[in-house]
């Protein structure tokens, strides 16, 4: 059974294994960086470290966030770093089994596959697993 | 990591510091060659390496280390005095050790490294002058018979110490086989304390460690041991003793050993005159080693008080130090990055607050969070010394092969700086001082015939200043004749006559830093093979410093390089553009002008669309930072002038902010790869800000060498006279061909690989549209342009269509006098010209262009290009 930290990106649930996740915060001020590819949202500074925020919704080529809409910040550790993603909601940390799992859903669209590794069927909605490593890059 | 591999890891640290320290040893020894306490310490040094070998079962290693050591017996006992020949083998035994431990670090083996030369070298010279009393033939045997002796020796010392009624049975029997064991251990990985001080084998650390708080607590051994030494005196028979008194024992001890194996030597009053029975020359030195693993104790409990008395010579500094891994000391100093934060954040607190208690308490912090972040960059710090200590080998090796009498002197040692800094200065420092010895030094006769003593002199020498560290490399040879440099840049290609011309003797020299620059008449394996001071200049610049050169032909040259004090922490004005602030290293700004806003015009003129300011009479060419970033923003209201690879050039900014010291973190390679920024930095009110790349923003935004846009900008802007016209020159396949400025929309670099193929003709992408290549060379039947990655492209438009024009080089921008052409002309020219003196080929770019595109002015009714050949014809 896997645990996993769940959140919400454009009406969709979405989770990372827990063992990824550094720690989740209320949205930091963040530094523009021109020229930088669209899916970077900018530098955090994050108790004196530097950290690059990617925008999960400009990563799975999803509309913009509506306006009212503020994003939390779900930190991972790629690589030894800790890297920012902007989500919408943040949800529940949730168990699952590995008989729920299943491989991605063919209805998803090609940005989004490329970055989920697979699904949990839950009781009431279906858990996307982000591909944490690839949505980073 | 497991231990074994632990041990092997800390020999190997202590050995190349070991190493380090022979190599200097070595060196001095040979102005020196009596010094004793030279000779001490190069045994100690070659002992202690093959102790612990011997003990890691590292066997070549041990018979390399062995055979060097029978050689400095003789030495040190007189038996041979040093010269150059012996220096050199045990230099080159030097190498071979520490190409051994390379090996082991590499590989975890001993490899194949060659020790048979080496060794042989070594007993060639111990055969060649066989020591007098023959004791190199000696030694194996004697070494042999004494193992045994030594091996005894412990049995019975600690058999002695049984008995022994000062000492209790819990310091001495009770608890140490076990103790001697683990601090042999300890010594071999050489665990935080130097004990260095203490002298050679690991056997002999151990006894320090082991015996400190014995000695402590019985304040007798000496005079103890000193009294049956006394009785015993007259004997012959020095093990014996050992084994009765441990202390004259000392067959460890190299200090005791020297004395007693001296028989020329007066004895030194109390270590065994009695002993240095003549008949056993090589007992008291051979023993030790040979006992290394079986004896740890051996001389233990009795070592001590000996080591103290033979402190003085040593280097008792070291006690005083740890060894701290480095990134300890890096995740401190991030800590302390985030309290100064933290701290900021509470005096912004206080600042606000009627509280008085508050204010103080803030007061205070800030107080210590500064203190302590100045220690903490101070562990950080270490001596140059680190990185001069290799020169006076590299000197000495050079000089003797080049055949120079070179002496060295160090100014500053002590000069400390951040250790990553240390590690970058290494290369170029050393690449200086091997040019200093290979050109600038002369030959002893030709300083002689110069009125100069025979002698040269290179100085090394370290300082701070202004909140930098300057090294300077200084010799007092022939110096540098800046002429001569000048008229090699321009045989090479390098600068024009033009140039030249307006260069500054200072100007001239920094030419030796242009890549591919080199002044030696010939190519030696010293230095000269082109690749020298550019490499020195880029790589001193990469650290955020740079370098001078200043030279009086016949008196001598200086190299000064200026290095900041750390990188962790550098000196940034903090600038406004868009809403977002941005750092700029101080140490590439060179002033600030600001714009006057109030004016239409606001001083800013364009020439050909680039942005020019007069300051001070010269035309500064102006990179917008709202345009290099692509981001929304006000008029300008400031130039900052920037310098950096070796160009000027104004950044128009928003507004300047502040001047902070700001603490520089590392961005991903994602986000370094944009090519603007160098790092980030965590500002005082907990703002990030990006710290722009100056050197990669002045390649990308200024793509003509400045000292020949300046000059094209000054006559474009001075001169409007109509018999001449502005023309770009450039190379092609040797050809200088100018073709009309007017027409010449951009110069554009492109990469090899973008270049695509379309109905047979080459295009690359280019803003949107495909954008059709001509070969120029191949236009004019010149040779086909130079190979490399990147096309170099002069873009001509014409209405909405362009074409991109490859050429090799962009020579220069002149002024072409109508009255000089000739009609000289060939296929795709259309004549000649004489530019700055040299004939230059003018370019038919119509029929260039249809070339490449026949369609090019099918939709444009007027033909510019006609009328612009027109006026050159």
């Amino acid at each position: 059974m896997s645990q996993y930290v769940t959140f919400d990106l454009n009406d969709t649930l979405y989770g990372v294994e827990v063992s990824w996740v550094q720690e989740v915060l209320r949205p930091h001020e963040r530094t523009n960086i021109p020229r930088s590819p669209t899916t970077v949202a900018g530098l955090v500074n994050l108790r004196g470290q530097v950290v690059l925020t990617v925008d999960l919704r400009t990563r799975l080529e999803m509309p913009p966030r509506p306006e009212g809409v503020d994003p939390m910040m779900v930190v991972v550790q790629v690589g030894g770093e800790p890297v920012s993603l902007l989500v919408d909601r943040i949800g529940d940390v949730v168990g699952a089994d590995d008989d729920t799992y299943a491989p991605p859903p063919d209805t998803l669209d090609t940005a989004t596959r490329a970055l989920v590794t697979g699904a949990h069927k839950l009781d009431d909605q279906l858990l996307l697993l982000l591909d944490v490593e690839r949505a980073v890059t | 990591m497991d231990e074994s591999q632990e041990i092997v890891r800390e020999f190997l640290v202590e050995s190349y510091e070991n190493l380090d320290q022979l190599d200097r040893d070595l060196v001095a020894l040979e102005s020196e060659p009596g010094s004793r306490a030279l000779l001490s310490s190069i045994f100690r040094t070659v002992h202690t390496i093959k102790g612990t070998s011997g003990f890691l079962g590292l066997t070549r290693l041990e018979r390399v280390t062995h055979v060097g050591e029978s050689l400095l017996v003789e030495l040190r006992d007189g038996h041979r005095l040093m010269d150059q020949p012996t220096t050199d083998v045990l230099l080159s035994l030097t190498d071979t050790v520490r190409a051994i431990l390379t090996s082991v670090e590499v590989t975890g083996e001993e490899g194949e490294t060659d020790i048979d030369a080496v060794i042989a070298a070594v007993e060639a010279i111990q055969a060649g002058a066989a020591a007098p009393d023959g004791a190199s033939q000696d030694v194996p045997v004697e070494a042999a018979t004494t193992e045994d002796a030594a091996a005894t020796t412990v049995d019975e010392t600690i058999g002695a110490y049984e008995t022994t009624d000062e000492l209790s049975a819990e310091q001495a029997a009770g608890s140490f086989p076990d103790e001697a064991v683990q601090a042999a251990v300890a010594a071999a990985v050489g665990v935080a304390v130097e004990t260095a001080a203490c002298d050679a084998g690991p056997q002999k650390r151990t006894s320090c460690r082991v015996v400190k708080p014995i000695s402590a607590k019985v304040p007798e051994p000496h005079p103890a041991t000193e009294t049956p030494l006394e009785e015993t005196g007259p004997t012959t028979e020095p093990v014996r003793s050992a084994a009765v008194e441990p202390a004259p024992a000392e067959p460890a001890t190299p200090k005791s050993a020297s004395a007693k194996s001296a028989p020329a030597e007066p004895a030194t009053p109390k270590s065994a005159s009695a002993k240095s029975a003549p008949a056993e020359p090589a007992t008291p030195k051979s023993a030790p080693a040979k006992s290394a693993p079986a004896v740890p104790s051996a001389g233990g409990p009795a070592k001590r008080p000996v080591a103290d008395a033979v402190d003085t010579g040593g280097r008792s500094a070291t006690d005083t130090t740890i060894r701290v891994d480095v990134d300890v000391l890096d995740a401190l100093m991030r800590q302390v990055g985030e309290l100064v934060l933290a701290r900021n954040q509470i005096s912004r607190i206080a600042q606000g607050s009627a509280e008085q208690e508050l204010v103080r308490a803030a007061q205070q912090l800030n107080l210590i969070a500064g203190e302590l972040q100045e220690g903490v960059m101070k562990t950080r710090m270490q001596p140059i010394e680190h990185v001069w200590s290799k020169m006076p080998r590299v000197v000495r090796d050079l000089a003797t092969s080049l055949g120079r009498e070179i002496s060295l002197e160090m100014i500053g040692k002590d000069t400390e700086l951040d250790r990553s800094l240390l590690e970058a200065v290494k290369d170029p420092l050393t690449h200086l001082v091997r040019n200093a010895v290979d050109h600038g030094i002369e030959s002893p006769a030709e300083r002689v015939a110069a009125g100069k003593p025979a002698k040269g002199t290179l100085t090394l020498r370290a300082y701070h200043a202004g909140g930098q560290v300057m090294v300077e490399v200084r010799d007092d040879g022939r110096g540098v004749d800046a002429e001569k440099v000048a008229a090699s840049a321009i045989r090479k290609g390098l600068r024009t006559q033009e140039q030249v011309d307006q260069a500054s003797q200072q100007d001239m020299l920094q030419m030796l830093f242009l890549p591919g620059f080199s002044t030696a008449e010939k190519v030696t394996n010293v230095s000269g093979r082109g690749v020298g001071m550019d490499v020195v200049k880029t790589k001193i610049e990469e650290i955020g410093g740079n370098v001078e050169i200043e030279s009086a032909p016949g008196k001598g040259t200086t190299c000064r390089l200026r290095i900041p004090l750390t990188l962790a922490i550098m000196p940034t004005l903090t600038v406004a553009c868009g809403g977002d602030l941005y750092a700029v290293p101080q140490v590439n700004l060179v002033e600030l002008v600001a714009l006057d806003a109030a004016k239409e015009d606001s001083g800013i003129e364009y020439v050909h669309s680039a942005p020019v300011y007069r300051l001070r009479g010269e035309l500064l060419p102006l990179v917008s930072l709202v345009d290099v970033l692509g981001v929304q923003a006000d008029a300008p209201t400031v130039i900052a002038v920037l310098q950096a690879e070796g160009r000027r050039f104004g950044l128009l900014l928003d507004r300047v902010v502040n001047t902070e010291e700001i603490v520089v973190k590392p961005i991903s390679a994602r986000l370094k790869s944009i090519g603007l920024y160098a790092g980030a930095t965590v500002l005082g009110d907990g703002r990030v800000a990006l710290i722009l790349d100056v050197q990669a923003i002045a390649r990308t935004s200024l793509l003509v060498d400045v000292t020949s846009a300046d000059d094209a900008l000054s006559r474009a802007v001075d001169s409007a006279s109509l018999s001449s016209e502005q023309v770009l020159v450039v190379g092609v396949g040797g050809h200088r061909v100018a073709m009309p400025l007017a027409s010449v929309a951009r110069l554009e670099h492109v990469a090899t690989d973008a270049v695509e193929s379309v109905g047979g003709r080459q295009v690359v992408q280019y803003r949107g549209t495909i954008l059709p290549l001509l070969h120029l060379g191949a236009v004019l039947g010149a040779a086909p342009e130079k190979a490399s990655d990147e096309l170099l492209i002069v873009v001509y438009s014409n209405g909405h269509r362009s074409v991109g024009m490859v050429v090799d080089d962009i020579l220069d921008i002149l002024d072409d006098d109508v009255r000089t052409h000739s009609d000289v002309d060939d296929s795709g020219l259309v004549g000649s010209t004489v530019l700055s003196g040299v004939i230059t080929e003018l370019l038919d770019v119509r029929a260039a262009i249809l070339a490449a595109d026949p369609s090019f002015y099918d939709e444009t009714s007027g033909d510019p290009y006609a009328d612009l050949v027109g006026a050159i014809q």
